[in-house]
């Protein structure tokens, strides 16, 4: 119940929609009923009188049959005919079973005899209730019925008096005697007293005692759809009832119909307005997945980060275990060298030479893996960096080799950024280093660096005139231990660029090469510009 | 002069050659005991077990990275010995890093060296030693 009037003041359009609609569906329905019920009374009604003009259609024959032996009575017309002015008088009238005249108490004549005999001098105004109903004909001074009744012959039936007043005097009546029967068959009904559509009832009425209807064990229900008219002729109520009303069902119906709308109505209402509700789940729903998912995607790359992290620990530890053993085979070759020598031909000499030179490359390679793994391990400050200074340290560090390929470098103005130093410096000697060693055999290494400035980052580029490099290979290279060449041919850990690369990543920025194969080339790096706002830049090179 | 003893406390086999020969080729006499780990240096230092025999050395080359103790406990455990801190201690390790550079200075290391990697240079540190340490300066225990 609670959830009802909570609902109620949630949706009071909805309310008043349905509200609206129940008052709407419901009135029409009562209309309907009430108009059925009209329509209903009506028919009755006019059922009713239908009935009532019948009969009394049907019993004026008897006023004219009556009336006409009452006037040959009065005028002493009659002498001997009766019989023949009876038949006459009931072949002219319908309706009418036997036709008989009363003087003072007793029936005198009857025709048809057949059928009546008992009748002839019957002391008919003896008996009360004949008495009292004749009375009532005599002072209506018109024909008056009686019944129905037991007819003395035998059989239910009617009977009519007209009162014969000669001189101002009670003579007696003329009087028809009509049987049910044939009553019935006037008004056009059977003993049951019903049809299809009606039920009828003939009263008489009469105040105190037992009620005098035409069709027996039947009341008429006054709460059903019923008419009553009063014919005068016998003081009768013709009534007749509605077997089945129709407005009862069609109020009904339509009192159903309009509930069936306005349930729907109700139900659509609340449906919409338990959608806020059902999209608010709905969304909760996918906040939640996306929750999980987020989620997921944050263990992940925990996992991520931390499955690097050992990675680079164990690089830097594993690295720095290698160099103490390898330090022991260099130091020993060279010492064997050193004092044995002398004792070796030329081929002990070379072997030594080739374990030495193995020896030797390992520690480069071990050197260099270090560093590598050192990159993004150590957390190094961001500062001010004054790339000249750094390069020039580069250069100076190189010297040695730079004299000795008779190397011309070339720097244009370079910038001062915001990087790590110590990286920085890594950059640039592992590029030089390589513009040194990549060269053609006879051809001194040229090589020039400058630097550009977009919105977002730094641009630098180190030319050389060296080997180049396919096309094919110009992403491969940076992979870690790619190399194009073996050692015979340029000497190379292949973890330089690797090196590099790394680096790049590491300033959010990116590397590459553009290069032709024995036209030189030019490697570039960039560095993100450090600025504030400067959280989602994109890439720019041309 | 008397001949100079140097304790070297080092695992290293090759090591412990490469330093034998180096100051062979010195011009001193020079007597050189071994300790192969941190416990036995101690022991050594302390004249104890098996080492009461032994006499205190003028210098004491230490390695760092060490069985059982480790070359900054022995230096810890001579700079606080009132009959030891008097010794000069030299680190000579592979070690490289900041924290057990400074922190063998901090316990009161009177140098420290970190081992070349190419052969030759490891040879001249150790005449640099043999130089500075044996010829140049005064030790305590010559005196």
């Amino acid at each position: 119940m609670g959830k009802l009037t909570s609902w109620v003041a949630r949706n009071r359009i909805a309310t008043a929609a349905i509200v609206l609609s129940l008052l709407i569906t419901q009135g029409i329905a009562f209309a309907i009923f009430e108009s059925e019920k009209k329509n209903d009374f009506m028919l009755v009604e006019q059922e009713v009188l239908r009935l009532k003009s019948q009969l009394e259609e049907s019993l004026n024959h008897s006023v004219t049959a009556t009336k006409m032996l009452a006037y040959l009575i009065r005028n002493d017309l009659l002498g001997s005919h009766f019989e023949r002015v009876a038949k006459e008088l009931l072949e002219q009238n319908a309706f009418i079973d036997a036709i008989q005249y009363v003087q003072e108490n007793t029936i005198i004549r009857t025709y048809p005899l057949e059928g009546h005999e008992p009748t002839i001098g019957y002391a008919v105004l003896e008996d009360t209730t004949h008495r009292r109903e004749a009375m009532l004909a005599l002072e209506r001074g018109d024909l008056y019925f009686e019944g129905p009744f037991n007819l003395l012959q035998g059989g239910r039936g009617i009977v009519g008096r007209y009162p014969i007043i000669i001189d101002d005097e009670y003579w007696g009546f003329s009087a028809v005697v009509i049987r049910y029967e044939t009553i019935l068959e006037a008004i056009g009904t059977d003993s049951t007293g019903t049809n299809e559509t009606y039920t009828y009832q003939i009263a008489k009425i009469n105040n105190n005692e037992n009620p005098i209807v035409f069709f027996e064990d039947r009341k008429i229900d006054l709460s059903g759809v019923h008419y009553s008219a009063l014919v005068p002729f016998g003081n009768w109520m013709v009534s007749a009832q509605l077997n089945t009303p129709a407005y009862v069902r069609e109020g009904f119906l339509f009192s159903v119909l309009g509930l069936l709308l306005t349930t729907v109505l109700g139900l659509f209402f609340w449906y919409l307005s338990d959608q806020p509700r059902r999209l608010q789940l709905l969304v909760d729903e996918k906040t939640n997945d996306l929750n999980l998912s987020t989620q997921k995607l944050e263990d992940y790359s925990k996992q991520l980060l931390q499955s690097n992290n050992e990675l680079e620990q164990f690089a830097y530890v594993t690295s720095h275990d290698l160099q103490e053993p390898l330090r022991m085979v260099t130091s020993f070759l060279s010492l064997l060298e050193k004092k044995y020598g002398h004792v070796l031909d030329e081929k002990g000499k070379q072997y030594i030479h080739y374990a030495a030179d193995g020896a030797h490359r390992m520690r480069q390679i071990i050197l260099d893996l270090l560093e590598y793994s050192r990159i993004g391990n150590i957390e190094e400050e961001v500062s001010l960096v004054d790339m000249k200074a750094v390069l020039d340290d580069v250069l100076i560090l190189n010297r040695k080799l730079i004299k000795e390929k008779k190397a011309v470098i070339t720097t244009e103005e370079l910038p001062q950024i915001y990087a790590e130093k110590s990286p920085m410096h890594q950059m640039f000697h592992n590029l030089i280093q390589n513009a040194l060693t990549y060269h053609g055999d006879s051809i001194s290494p040229e090589i020039n660096i400058r630097a550009e400035e977009t919105v977002t980052h730094w641009i630098f580029y180190i030319k050389d005139n060296g080997i180049g490099i396919p096309s094919e290979y110009r992403e491969k290279i940076f992979n870690l231990f790619e190399r194009l060449h073996g050692n015979g041919e340029y000497s190379g850990t292949g973890i330089g660029l690797a090196i590099c690369k790394k680096i790049a990543e590491q300033h959010k920025g990116i590397i590459g090469v553009d290069s032709e194969q024995d036209r030189g080339s030019t490697f570039y790096f960039t560095v993100l510009k450090k600025v504030e706002s400067n959280q989602a830049a994109e890439h720019e090179i041309v | 002069m008397k001949p100079v003893h140097i304790l070297l406390v080092e695992d290293n086999e090759g090591d412990i050659l490469l330093i034998r020969e180096a100051f062979e080729e010195a011009k001193l006499v020079i007597t050189i005991s071994i300790a192969k780990d941190g416990e036995k240096a101690i022991k050594f230092l302390e004249k104890q077990d098996d080492y009461k025999d032994e006499k205190t050395p003028d210098l004491i080359i230490l390695d760092v990275n060490l069985p059982r103790k480790n070359g900054h406990e022995v230096l810890c455990h001579i700079k606080q010995s009132t009959t030891l801190k008097h010794l000069p201690v030299i680190m000579l390790t592979t070690s490289s890093s900041e924290r057990d550079i400074s922190l063998s200075y901090k316990n009161h290391a009177n140098c420290y060296i970190t081992k070349p990697v190419d052969v030759e240079d490891f040879l001249k540190a150790v005449l640099s030693i043999e130089n500075f340490w044996i010829s140049l300066v005064q030790l305590p225990t010559q005196i």
